[in-house]
């Protein structure tokens, strides 16, 4: 090979390179489709717009990055956003109804809307990892994570005690959901 | 090729080494010509790797990625044939219509305004621009051919302006 021909082909390399780094951030930013209108619904009804901003905002980032970077966490995202709706709709369409009382103990329904947006969203990541054969630990993770974060969009309205229950649902729920899928696999 | 689609870097370079012959192969088989296949196997080449994360996994990726370079080598093929028509209507007018001697005087003149023009331009310019009239193939790469020929023209136009804008 020459040395003409040599260095146009390391500038094609370069080039296929970029190429394919172009696509995959094309390929990461598929998914605001449905992140953007989550984000646009959590700021027009939010409370806490300095909140709901920082989880909107790290909610994009988060959701285009694992997509560009691909992998395990980037088959993570799309299922995740759709398990992050309900926690984000329910306290929503609750908000108005007013109290649940339950045993002598009272929650607003926007709370209780939290915890079972919570567990919907735990229980759908955790059968979603199941199509994971590899790395399901971190398909898990970038899950619940990613639908976490679409939680506190709809729960910034029940204060930091929905945002929390909504929290500590994903988590209980997600991981076990998990295990038990793979054990009756 | 399905690493690379689900985001695996280090699928890169072997993915890059086995597909580049093949596709220039493959070009080199449609188009016949040397320098026009190496075109289209590059343009299918870079637009596999854009589409790269699109491809679907249960599908065959080597027919997909034919099929990028066979639509990129029709695509070529057409250009290459719209070009000729043009140059052949080209001709056919100019035979129909003799230079009369005004026009040839007109002629005449339009031809020692671009030697004067070509003058002022940079020795590998013009030898860039002597090759492209006369059909020829320097011994350099097509990218590098292409480059060097789109500045000429450049620093052309712009040396032409320059002199005669306000004529």
């Amino acid at each position: 090979m020459s040395t003409t021909e040599a260095s146009s082909h390391g500038a094609l390399r370069m080039r296929a390179r970029r190429a394919y780094e172009l696509g995959r951030i094309a390929h990461g930013a598929k998914c605001l489709w449905l992140a953007l209108p989550m984000l646009l619904l959590g700021l027009a009804v939010s409370t806490r717009p300095l909140l709901s901003w920082a989880a909107g905002l790290g909610l994009l980032a988060l959701a285009v990055g694992l997509r560009w970077s691909g992998g395990a966490v980037g088959r993570a995202v799309m299922p995740a956003l759709i398990a992050g709706l309900p926690p984000l709709v329910l306290p929503l369409w609750m908000r108005a109804d007013g109290h649940c009382c339950v045993g002598g103990m009272c929650w607003s329904l926007c709370m209780v809307g939290c915890v079972v947006g919570g567990v919907c969203a735990g229980a759908m990541v955790g059968l979603a990892s199941t199509a994971e054969r590899e790395q399901r630990g971190a398909f898990l993770l970038a899950a619940t994570a990613i639908a976490g974060l679409a939680g506190v969009l709809g729960c910034a309205l029940a204060g930091s005690s929905g945002m929390a229950g909504m929290a500590l649902a994903v988590l209980a729920t997600s991981w076990p959901v998990a295990l038990l899928a793979r054990a009756r696999a | 090729m399905v690493r690379l689609a689900s985001g695996d870097r280090s699928a890169f370079e072997p993915a890059y080494e086995l597909l580049w012959p093949v596709l220039r192969r493959f070009a080199q088989r449609m188009l016949g010509e040397d320098a026009a296949a190496d075109d289209a196997a590059q343009s299918a080449l870079l637009k596999v790797f854009t589409r790269c994360s699109e491809l679907d996994v249960e599908r065959d990726a080597l027919t997909w990625t034919l099929g990028i370079t066979a639509y990129e080598c029709r695509t070529l093929r057409r250009q290459q044939s719209r070009r000729r028509e043009v140059g052949e209507g080209a001709l056919r007018s100019h035979v129909a219509h003799e230079p009369g001697p005004e026009a040839s005087v007109l002629g005449r003149e339009l031809e020692r305004a671009a030697a004067e023009v070509l003058g002022t331009l940079q020795p590998v310019d013009v030898e860039t621009l002597r090759a492209m009239m006369a059909g020829e193939r320097p011994a350099v790469a097509p990218a590098t051919y292409r480059k060097r020929l789109e500045r000429a023209l450049g620093r052309l136009r712009s040396a032409w302006r320059s002199r005669h804008e306000h004529d």
